[in-house]
């Protein structure tokens, strides 16, 4: 973030509310802002993936024109960029919600949680967010800025910021 | 002239190690096969972790060849490193002018690994950036960012 301009101070960019419903946070690009819902957000672990998640919206927010609130496209590109790197569709989490399936499963709860968040934030149908979310997705799933590639876990998160930190070598070498 | 000119492996051989092993990992091999669909593919990593570690030994022994002091295949000196630098100079042994620093058939032994890991990370970059952007890139951050916000700014 800071690399983009967006150095983040937790006491601007962030706010604890609570909220209505089962929501855990959202991120509010009208001021510039990740709103975790304390009252819903259960563990170390959850909250972990959840400020992940809003902090990816915040990258785009930073990185690109997003058009939050009338580009149903643009909404669609970043929550599943975020229901991918966020750790939201590991395969613990969805054997968590009993949500069985192996052989490219992810990429049914990244299209899944995608349309959730759409649908929970724009007044639109089912069918409009599936189809935004069909658009772009071969573009938006792989897209895997800033990391370089998913961090499925510490490791993965390790070595893409290793690779951060070793860009300059990177780019003058190849 | 001497190969390279400053180039270097984009990556250390040990981030080449580090990611071969990653790959190759059973672990690595189940969340692929969960994302993807399929088995994923580590040998591109391996070429590179070689190419790289050859490429670090032979500028090495060339870096040996150069060293002021050390003399040149043709005279080797009495002392342990020169006498190893001069056996490694001969091995080389491809019209070397310490003189020049000018290295022929050893320095152009480089060019193929350096072209091969730079077509290697190349394709990587490609294969990253295929994919066209939904959203046009901005050019500087949002221009609220670092602005207080609106009820900060009413007190």
């Amino acid at each position: 973030m800071k690399h983009s301009g967006c150095a983040v101070n937790k006491e601007r960019h962030f706010s604890c509310e609570d909220c209505n419903g089962n929501v855990s946070g959202g991120f509010d690009a009208s001021v510039s802002q990740i709103v975790l819902c304390q009252n819903n957000i259960c563990n170390q672990a959850h909250m972990n993936r959840v400020v992940t998640h809003e902090l990816i919206h915040a990258f785009d927010h930073c990185r690109a024109h997003v058009d939050w609130f009338t580009n149903v496209r643009h909404l669609a590109c970043s929550e599943v960029r975020a229901a991918n790197l966020s750790g939201d569709c590991s395969l613990l989490n969805e054997i968590l919600r009993l949500h069985f399936g192996l052989k490219q499963h992810h990429q049914t709860c990244v299209r899944d949680r995608a349309i959730r968040s759409i649908l929970a934030v724009r007044n639109i149908s089912k069918e409009v967010a599936q189809k935004a979310v069909d658009e772009v997705f071969e573009s938006c799933f792989n897209d895997h800025e800033p990391f370089g590639r998913i961090p499925h876990n510490k490791t993965y998160a390790r070595y893409a910021h290793r690779d951060f930190q070793n860009r300059d070598r990177y780019y003058s070498n190849i | 002239m001497a190969e390279g000119g400053g180039w270097q492996p984009p990556r250390p051989c040990e981030a080449y190690r580090a990611e071969w092993e990653l790959c190759s990992s059973a672990g690595h091999f189940l969340r692929h096969y969960y994302v993807h669909g399929e088995r994923p593919a580590c040998g591109q990593w391996r070429r590179d972790l070689d190419s790289c570690r050859e490429w670090e030994e032979r500028r090495s022994a060339e870096a040996q060849v150069t060293r002021p002091g050390v003399p040149s295949p043709e005279r080797p000196g009495t002392s342990p490193g020169a006498r190893d630098a001069g056996r490694r100079g001969r091995a080389l042994k491809k019209g070397f002018d310490s003189s020049l620093h000018v290295c022929w058939g050893a320095c152009f032994d480089l060019y193929p690994l350096k072209r091969s890991l730079r077509e290697s990370e190349q394709a990587r970059v490609r294969a990253a950036r295929k994919h066209g952007l939904v959203w046009a890139p901005r050019q500087s951050p949002p221009a609220d960012w670092h602005l207080p916000l609106p009820q900060d700014n009413d007190r």
